[in-house]
């Protein structure tokens, strides 16, 4: 349990890191690739374990999302967008069920999933991520077709990260 | 009693969901409202610090670029005082104040200032510099390079200041045709950050690809004969008596280190006068 504790609070601060000092200055700095953003850290709250009661994955959205803004200088966008990936988790997860149900203990891994059901249930939230962080950003959808430019490329990109951090780590649980 | 934990189970994530959303869209109101008031987020708070320090190393690993660029700067400031600009540009003297022509009176101040915190790829962008009201910044003061324009003061606190980028949608600046004078604004459409546009230039204006845009200095932001960009492009549309005019930023915001704030001496003044007009 504890340990389980430990291997998520590591995973959240490593993914944050990550965000904040690689990705958002990788994006930043190659000014040329206005569409392509590389959200990875949603990978946070999709990998946390099934058990855990929908309302503390929101609350954990919440401000993972928020420590995100502050580095972002955008309050409430990416945590707004953290949490509507996270009310849509429960509805991927049932989407990809397998047919003998989950077991509870489980985290929703490759190792446990595989490959091709984690990529999809992670499609999904990160779509839902995606969508509502440009959606959100741009609050209006005057701009619709930006917003969709936007969540296509971002969505290519970062699944191609997802995909490469799920074969480095491998994590189990 | 018991029926309230059932529906709280029930509903419960539901409404978490709908209460979190809430917070998260009342935060993004009051940041694109008072920013004055949200100064916190970047500048004062911890991640401001953590940027400060993040940026100081950057710098640390960029500094043969910034010497270089350093360097180009000091010799074609050099050039400018030696050739005696005909033309009103930026003078940089030892005191750090600056002349607009050398027969008007120093009008403008420009204070150095190193960049904390940027963005240039959302629809609205700012940056964070490292000076504030203790180095004598305040709200509406113009934000340039040597290469072009950076963007507008909007908030200040002590120590560091926010600026509106020239990327955001809202940002309208005056500029003009170097060669003839004709002037337009400049806005961004929020799509590529090395180009921006110009409205409002005539269609009997003299334009061809390739001419050099500078500020107009028809607002109190930014002195005269600032670099701005090179035209990449115009059109006429139908029916329209202005240019549409693509413009290539002189100055690369995405990796921009330091950049100067320039001061008008005399806004105060200015303002007043300008108010005092609207008020009858």
């Amino acid at each position: 349990m504890n340990n389980l504790l430990f291997q998520n609070i590591t995973r959240w601060l490593l993914l944050t890191l990550i965000q904040v000092f690689i990705l958002k200055q990788m994006y930043t700095e190659s000014g040329v690739l206005s569409y392509l953003q590389i959200i990875l850290y949603p990978l946070f709250i999709i990998l946390l374990p099934i058990r855990i009661p929908n309302v503390f994955v929101l609350l954990i959205a919440f401000f993972s999302g928020l420590v995100v803004d502050f580095f972002y200088d955008s309050v409430g966008v990416h945590a707004a967008a953290c949490v509507f990936a996270a009310f849509i988790r429960p509805l991927a997860l049932g989407l990809f069920e397998p047919r003998e149900g989950y077991s509870v203990n489980l985290s929703p891994t490759k190792k446990q999933f595989g490959l091709g059901r984690f990529m999809g249930y992670a499609a999904v939230v990160i779509t839902a991520y995606l969508f509502f962080y440009f959606s959100v950003e741009a609050f209006t959808f005057v701009y619709i077709g930006d917003i969709l430019l936007n969540t296509f490329f971002s969505f290519l990109g970062t699944m191609g990260f997802v995909l490469i951090y799920m074969l480095i780590f491998d994590p189990v649980q | 009693m018991l029926d309230f934990f059932g529906n709280f189970a029930r509903y419960g994530t539901f409404f978490t969901f709908l209460l979190l959303e809430i917070i998260c869209f009342s935060l993004v109101v009051r940041y694109n409202e008072g920013q004055k008031e949200i100064l916190s987020h970047s500048s004062k708070l911890f991640s401001g610090k953590v940027m400060d320090a993040y940026s100081s190393t950057r710098n640390y690993l960029h500094l043969a670029d910034i010497a270089d660029s350093l360097a180009n700067e000091n010799s074609i400031l050099l050039k400018k005082v030696s050739l005696e600009a005909e033309l009103p540009l930026l003078i940089f003297k030892d005191t750090l104040s600056l002349e607009i022509d050398s027969t008007a009176k120093a009008t403008f101040e420009i204070i150095p200032a190193r960049v904390v915190n940027n963005s240039v790829n959302k629809f609205h962008n700012f940056l964070t510099l490292n000076v504030g009201t203790e180095a004598g910044v305040g709200p509406d003061m113009g934000v340039v390079t040597p290469d072009g324009l950076v963007g507008i003061v909007r908030a200040v606190s002590p120590g560091y200041s926010r600026v509106m980028s020239v990327l955001h949608r809202q940002n309208r600046i005056s500029v003009a045709l170097k060669r003839n004078g004709f002037f337009g604004t400049l806005v961004w459409k929020g799509t590529n950050p090395l180009e921006a546009e110009i409205e409002d230039i005539p269609k009997h204006a003299d334009i061809s690809k390739g001419d050099t845009i500078i500020t107009s200095g028809y607002s109190s932001l930014f002195p005269s004969g600032l670099q701005v960009g090179v035209v990449k492009d115009f059109q006429l549309e139908p029916g329209s008596n202005s240019y549409s005019v693509q413009i290539v930023l002189g100055q690369d915001l995405s990796n921009l280190s330091y950049c100067y704030i320039v001061k008008n001496i005399h806004l105060e003044e200015l303002k007043e006068v300008e108010e005092s007009v609207e008020n009858e």
